[in-house]
C-alpha cells in the first residue's frame, strides 16, 4: 500500500511534470513558430511598406516627369521654339518668348511642392546639343549646370544622379519635341535628401529602427534615412545572414534597400530572449520536479507511517470497542445466564437450585448463629385443573399471580422459591417459634386461597403446605426440602387446604408413592422421559427387522425409574394418556427419520389403561403417522391380553379400525396370563410375543419347551407371526429357530440401544449383509 | 447760315480760345484738388491702357489719384487729339518739331498711356521722369521670307542691318505716333511706307499685318513683347528700328506741380517696389530686355 501511494504519488507528480514539461516545450514550440510567423508577417510588412514607400517614390517621380513632359509641351516654349525657328533673335524677341518659358518654369516650381519645399531645385532648359539655354533655380543653394555637352541628357527617361556638395542631386529630364525633331530638353533637379528622403522616413512599416536607402545605378546611394550608419549596417547586413529587401522603384533605375532592424519588434513577452529564458526556465522546473518527486518520496514514508498508525489505532479501537461489546454482552448473558440458572424465568422467583443455595446458607448461618431455619413446602391443590381446562397460558398466569401474593406475605429475608411445577418453597430464616411458622403457613394458605380470576374465569386453587424446620426436621439442604416435602405430602392426605410440621413418625412409604406420582406428573414437561429401542431381529439370517420401543424415566429428583415403577402410577394417576401418546408420537417420528425399510417395523406396548379412551388412542394413533410419515404396516401396537378380557366392544371396534388402517397388532406376553385361543381368533393379531419367562427356561426345561412348541404352533395355525423375548443365549435362540420361530428379541442380539445407537446398529448391519 | 455769321462766329472762337486755354493752363495741383478730380487721358494702347478699365498707367494714375487724395477719373482720348485735349491746342510732329493746329477745351490733367517721349512732343507738353523703356522694331508675319537679322551686339548696327531689309517691302506704320515713320527716316529707305488710318488703334498694327495689310509693320518694344505671346508664331521681330526710347507721363507745361508731385510719387512706388510690382504685372518680360531701367537702384 506504501509502494502504491509511492508510486501513485511520484506518478502524479511525473505526470505533472511532464505535463508541465510538455506545456512548456509546446509554448516554447508554438512561441518560436509565433515568433517566426511574426517575424515573417513583419518581413512581409516590412517589405510592404518598402513596395508602398517604392511605389510612392515611382509615383513621385513619374508625376515629376509628367510634370516635366507636360512643361515641354507648354505654349511658351512652343511660341519660343517657333520664334527660335522663325529665326529671331535673343536679343530681339526671342528673350521674351524665353523668358515666358522662363516664367512657366519658375511658375512650375512654385506650384510642385512637396513636404512643404519646392520639389525643384532648378529646372534647366537645354539645348539638343548640351547648351543651357535657361536655368531657373529655386534660390536655395543652387548649383548651376555646367554648359557643357556632357550634360546633355542621352536618356532623357532615366534619372540621372550626380553628387553634389549637399548630397544626391537627382535630375529628369523631359525631351522637347518641336516639328518631330528633338528641340531640346527640359532637365530639373532636385535634392534627393531633402525630396525622398522623407518619403523614406516614412515609418508605417513594423521595423521602428529599418535602415533604408535609395540606391541608385552601381548602388549608389542616393539617400538613406540614416546616412551616417549606412555602410555599417550594410556591412553588418553582408556579415549576417539577414536578407535586405530590395524593392525596385518602377520606371526608374532606382532601387530602395532596407535592412529592418526585427530585434526592435519585439517585445518582451515575444522577443526571442524571452523565449530562450522560457526555455531554460525548463531546467530549474525539471529540478523541482525532481525535488518534489523526492520530498513526495520522504514525505510518503511519513505519511505512510502516520496513517498506519491511525489505522492501528483505529483498529485497536473498533477492535477495544468490539471486545467491549462482546464483554458487556457476554457479562450480560453470563448475568442471564446466572438469572435463568438460579431464578424462574415464569414467575422471577429463585429456582430450586438457588432456593437450595440460600437454604444452604440459611442452615450455615443457623449453625453458626446456634439459630433455626423455617421451611416452608407448598404445592397448588388445583393447579392441574385450570392448566388442563384453560391451557398452559393461563396455568402461567396463574402461577405468576400466586408466585406475586406470596411474595407479599413474608419478609424481605425470607425467600419465595418455585421449585417446578406448581410447588414454591419458602425459607425463612432465624424462625423458632412454632406460633410464628403457624402463622406464616396460615397467611400463605389465606392468600392462596383467595380465588384467581384468569381471563372472565374464577378460580379457587388452595394449597398444601408442608413445613420442616432446621435443626428438627433435617441439618442437611436436601434432607430438610425432603421432609418438607413429605410433611406438604402429610397435609394434602389430610385434605387440601392445610398445612403440616413435619414429624419423622410419618409414613415414609406412602410418602414416597406420592413423590413418584408427584414427580412423575412433571416428567414430561421437564423431558425426563426418553425412549430406547431393542432390536427384533429375524432368527434365521439374524437381521434386525423391527424394533420394541421401551419408556425410560429419569427423574432429576428420584433418577432413573424402573418402567414397572413408574407405569403403575401413571396407569393409576391417568398419565399413562398423555404419556402413550408422547411414546407414539416420539417412536413413529424417530424410526421413520431413519428412513429403513418399508418391511422395517416399531413396536410400542399399550397399556390397558389406553383403551378406556379408545377414541382418542386412534385419533393418538392415526396423528402419529400422518405427522410421522410411517406407513401404518410398519407400526406394530403390543396389547396384553388384560385388555381383552372385559370384551369392551369400544376396545373390539377400535382393534378393527387400526387394523384397517393397516397398523399391525400383536399379542404381547402371551403365556403369562389366561391366555385364551378365543381372543386370538376374534381380534386380527399379526403377531404373537412369547413371554421372556417361557423363554429364558428353553432349552432345559421341557415344559416350557413343550409350551413353546405348542405356542408356535398355534399361533402359525392361526396365521400369526411369532416373536420369542427374552433370548439370552445361542441355546434359546437355536431352540425357537428349530420350532420355527421367525423373530426373536433379546440380549443375545441386542440390549434396548437409544435412537442414535440403533442408527448405527442399523447402519452396521447394511454393511454387513451388502 | 450766312457765311458772315460763319466767320463771325470763327472769329469769337480764335479770341476766346487762348482765353479758355490760359484758364486751362491755370489748372494745376492746386486747382485739380479744389475741384477734386484728377483726369487721366489716356489711348487704349498695348497693355499700358487695355480698354478694359485697367492697364499699367491706368492703376498707375489711379494709385496716383489715390495718393493725392483725389477722385480718380479715366478721360478716353485719341493720338489725334490726345494733345489738344491736354493743352487745349492741337499739335502734330513736322519734321523734327511741333506744330500747333486749332484750339480745343482741355479735357483732362495728363496723359498716360505709354506715351514715348519724343522730341517733337517734348515741345508741347512736359514729360514727367521715364516710366517705362521702349523702341521700335521691325516686325513681319513668320511666313513673310524676311529674316530676322543677326544682332551685331551694336544697336546703330542693327537698326541700319533692319532698315537694309526694307528695300521694296511694305512697312504698315501710325503717324503721330511713336510708330510714326517719320521718326525713323523710313524715308530714306526704299520701303514703302503704308500709314495705317487715323482711326486705327496701335493695338490694331499686328493683326492690320496678320490681315497682310503690308509686309511688315512698326511696332513699339512693349506691345510687341504682348503681340509676341499673342500670336506665337504667327509673327516675328526682324529688327530694331529705333534707338532705345523711354516712355513717360505727360502733363501740361504748366502744371508744374502736378508734374512734380508725380515724379515724387514715381520715385517713391519705385522705391517701395509697388511699381516693380506694378510693371511685373503687365509686362513680365521687360525686365529680361531692359535689365538696366529697372534695376533695384534705379527705380
Amino acid at each position: 500500500m506504501k509502494n502504491a501511494r509511492f508510486r501513485s504519488g511520484s506518478i502524479a507528480i511525473g505526470v505533472a511534470g511532464a505535463a508541465l514539461g510538455i506545456y512548456l516545450a509546446t509554448l516554447i514550440a508554438f512561441g518560436y513558430v509565433g515568433q517566426q510567423r511574426l517575424r515573417s508577417s513583419l518581413f512581409e510588412q516590412e517589405q510592404l511598406s518598402i513596395e508602398k514607400q517604392a511605389t510612392a517614390v515611382a509615383y513621385f517621380l513619374a508625376n515629376q516627369r509628367e510634370t516635366l513632359a507636360e512643361l515641354s509641351e507648354s505654349r511658351q516654349i512652343s511660341t519660343y521654339l517657333a520664334n527660335r525657328d522663325l529665326g529671331m533673335s535673343m536679343r530681339y524677341g526671342l528673350r521674351a518668348s524665353l523668358m515666358a518659358v522662363a516664367r512657366d518654369i519658375k511658375r512650375l516650381m512654385e506650384r510642385k511642392r512637396v513636404h512643404g519645399r519646392q520639389v525643384f531645385s532648378s529646372v534647366a532648359f537645354i539645348e539638343p546639343d548640351g547648351q543651357v539655354l535657361l536655368e531657373i533655380d529655386n534660390g536655395e543653394a543652387f548649383e548651376p549646370r555646367q554648359p557643357d555637352a556632357s550634360q546633355a541628357p542621352v536618356e532623357p527617361a532615366a534619372l540621372q544622379v550626380r553628387r553634389g556638395a549637399n548630397g544626391s542631386i537627382l535630375t529628369t529630364t523631359a525631351t522637347i519635341s518641336y516639328k518631330g525633331k528633338t528641340a531640346g530638353f527640359l532637365a530639373a533637379d532636385f535634392d534627393a535628401s531633402s525630396i525622398l528622403g522623407p518619403f523614406l522616413a516614412d515609418r508605417a512599416g513594423a521595423s521602428q529602427h529599418r535602415r533604408t536607402a535609395l540606391v541608385g545605378p552601381s548602388d549608389m546611394v542616393i539617400v538613406a534615412s540614416d546616412e551616417d550608419d549606412w555602410a555599417h549596417w550594410r556591412q553588418r547586413a553582408a556579415n549576417s545572414d539577414e536578407m535586405p529587401i530590395v524593392v525596385p522603384v518602377a520606371g526608374t533605375n532606382l532601387s530602395i534597400v532596407s535592412f529592418p532592424d526585427m530585434n526592435g519588434i519585439w517585445g518582451f513577452l515575444n522577443s526571442p530572449l524571452f523565449l530562450a529564458a522560457l526555455a531554460f526556465f525548463s531546467v530549474p522546473l525539471l529540478g523541482g520536479v525532481i525535488y518534489l518527486l523526492r520530498l513526495n518520496s520522504h514525505n510518503l514514508v511519513l505519511q505512510t507511517r502516520t496513517q498506519v498508525a491511525t489505522q492501528q489505532r483505529m483498529l485497536l479501537k473498533q477492535q477495544n470497542a468490539r471486545l467491549q461489546r462482546e464483554i458487556d454482552k457476554r457479562v450480560k448473558s453470563e448475568e442471564q445466564l446466572a438469572h435463568q440458572a438460579n431464578f424462574d424465568q415464569l414467575t422471577g422467583l429463585p429456582n430450586r437450585n438457588l432456593a437450595l443455595d440460600r437454604l444452604a446458607q440459611a442452615i450455615k448461618w443457623a449453625k453458626r448463629e446456634n439459630g433455626s431455619v423455617l421451611v416452608l413446602f407448598l404445592d397448588l391443590d388445583r393447579f392441574k385443573l385450570v392448566n388442563d381446562s384453560l391451557g398452559h397460558a393461563a396455568g402461567d398466569e396463574l402461577l405468576r399471580e400466586a408466585a406475586q401474593r406470596l411474595q407479599s406475605r413474608v419478609r424481605e429475608s425470607d425467600t419465595v422459591s418455585r421449585l417446578g411445577g406448581d410447588e414454591f418453597l419458602i425459607i425463612c430464616p432465624e424462625e423458632q417459634q412454632q406460633a410464628n411458622w403457624e402463622q406464616i403457613a396460615q397467611q400463605l394458605i389465606r392468600v392462596l386461597a383467595q380465588p384467581f380470576y384468569i381471563g372472565d374465569h374464577e378460580f379457587f386453587v388452595g394449597a398444601s403446605i408442608g413445613v420442616a424446620a432446621y435443626p428438627v426436621g433435617g441439618v442437611e439442604p436436601h434432607k430438610l426440602l425432603k421432609n418438607a416435602d413429605i410433611a406438604m405430602y402429610a397435609a394434602k392426605e389430610q385434605g387440601r387446604n392445610r398445612f403440616c410440621y413435619y414429624d419423622p413418625s410419618m409414613d415414609a412409604s406412602a410418602v414416597e408413592a406420592m413423590r413418584l406420582e408427584n414427580n412423575l406428573r412433571h416428567a414430561m414437561e421437564r423431558n425426563e422421559l426418553s425412549l430406547v429401542y431393542q432390536p427384533i431381529v429375524d432368527l434365521s439370517s439374524s437381521q434386525t427387522v423391527a424394533v420394541e420401543a421401551l419408556l425410560r424415566w429419569h427423574s432429576a429428583e428420584l433418577g432413573n425409574v424402573p418402567p414397572d415403577k413408574f407405569i403403575p402410577v401413571a396407569e393409576e394417576t391417568g398419565l399413562i394418556h398423555e404419556i402413550g401418546e408422547w411414546v407414539l408420537v416420539e417412536a413413529c417420528r424417530t424410526i421413520s427419520a431413519m428412513q429403513p425399510g418399508p418391511a422395517f417395523r416399531v413396536a410400542i406396548n399399550l397399556s390397558s389403561k389406553q383403551f378406556s379412551r379408545p377414541a382418542r388412542l386412534l385419533d393418538c394413533t392415526l396423528y402419529a403417522l400422518q405427522s410421522s410419515g410411517l406407513m401404518p404396516s410398519q407400526l406394530e401396537l403390543e396389547i396384553t391380553e388384560s385388555i381383552l378380557i372385559d370384551d369392551r366392544p369400544e376396545i373390539f371396534s377400535l382393534i378393527n379400525q387400526l387394523d384397517r388402517i393397516g397398523v399391525r397388532l400383536s399379542i404381547d406376553d402371551f403365556g403369562t396370563g389366561y391366555s385364551a385361543l378365543n381372543y386370538l381368533q376374534r381380534f386380527p393379531f399379526d403377531v404373537l410375543k412369547i413371554d421372556r419367562t417361557f423363554t429364558s427356561q428353553v432349552p432345559d426345561n421341557e415344559a416350557s419347551a413343550s409350551l413353546i412348541r405348542a405356542i408356535i404352533a398355534m399361533a402359525h395355525a392361526l396365521g400369526l407371526e411369532v416373536i420369542a423375548e427374552g433370548i439370552e443365549s445361542r441355546e434359546q435362540a437355536g431352540f425357537l429357530l428349530v420350532q420355527h420361530c421367525e423373530l426373536g428379541q433379546g440380549y443375545l442380539y441386542s440390549r434396548p440401544i437409544t435412537a442414535e445407537q440403533l442408527r448405527a446398529h442399523l447402519a452396521g448391519e447394511e454393511v454387513m449383509s451388502a | 447760315m450766312h457765311p458772315l455769321v460763319l466767320r463771325a462766329c470763327a472769329l469769337i472762337l480764335l479770341v476766346l480760345t487762348p482765353l479758355c486755354s490760359q484758364l486751362a493752363a491755370a489748372r494745376d495741383l492746386d486747382e485739380i484738388r479744389q475741384d477734386g478730380v484728377l483726369r487721366h487721358l489716356g489711348i487704349p494702347y498695348a497693355n499700358f491702357v487695355t480698354g478694359a478699365g485697367d492697364g499699367l498707367d491706368v492703376e498707375l494714375m489711379q494709385g496716383f489719384a489715390r495718393h493725392l487724395g483725389l477722385r480718380y477719373e479715366f478721360v478716353a482720348t485719341s493720338w489725334r487729339d490726345v494733345f489738344g485735349d491736354l493743352t487745349g491746342v492741337h499739335a502734330k510732329r513736322n519734321g523734327a518739331d511741333a506744330e500747333r493746329f486749332g484750339t480745343t477745351p482741355i479735357r483732362g490733367d495728363l496723359v498716360a498711356n505709354g506715351m514715348t517721349i519724343l522730341g517733337w512732343r517734348k515741345q508741347v507738353v512736359a514729360f514727367s521722369q521715364p516710366t517705362f523703356p521702349s523702341g521700335v522694331w521691325l516686325i513681319a508675319r513668320a511666313e513673310s521670307p524676311l529674316r530676322p537679322i543677326a544682332p551685331t551686339g551694336l544697336l546703330d548696327s542693327d537698326i541700319r542691318e533692319t532698315k537694309g531689309r526694307l528695300e521694296g517691302i511694305s512697312v504698315l506704320a501710325l503717324a503721330s505716333t511713336c510708330l510714326d515713320p517719320g521718326l525713323y527716316h523710313l524715308e530714306a529707305t526704299s520701303a514703302e511706307v503704308r500709314l495705317a488710318p487715323k482711326e486705327r488703334q496701335l493695338n490694331e498694327m499686328i493683326p492690320a499685318l496678320l490681315n497682310k495689310d503690308a509686309d511688315t509693320t512698326l511696332l513699339d518694344v512693349p506691345d510687341a513683347l504682348i503681340a509676341l505671346e499673342r500670336w506665337p508664331g504667327e509673327i516675328k521681330v526682324l529688327g530694331p528700328i529705333s534707338e532705345k526710347q523711354e516712355m513717360a507721363v505727360a502733363f501740361r507745361p504748366e502744371s508744374s506741380q502736378l508734374r512734380q508731385a508725380f515724379n515724387d510719387y514715381l520715385v517713391a512706388i519705385k522705391q517701395d517696389g509697388s511699381y516693380r510690382r506694378l510693371v511685373q504685372k503687365y509686362y513680365p518680360a521687360v525686365f529680361d530686355y531692359f535689365p538696366d531701367f529697372f534695376r533695384p537702384d534705379t527705380i
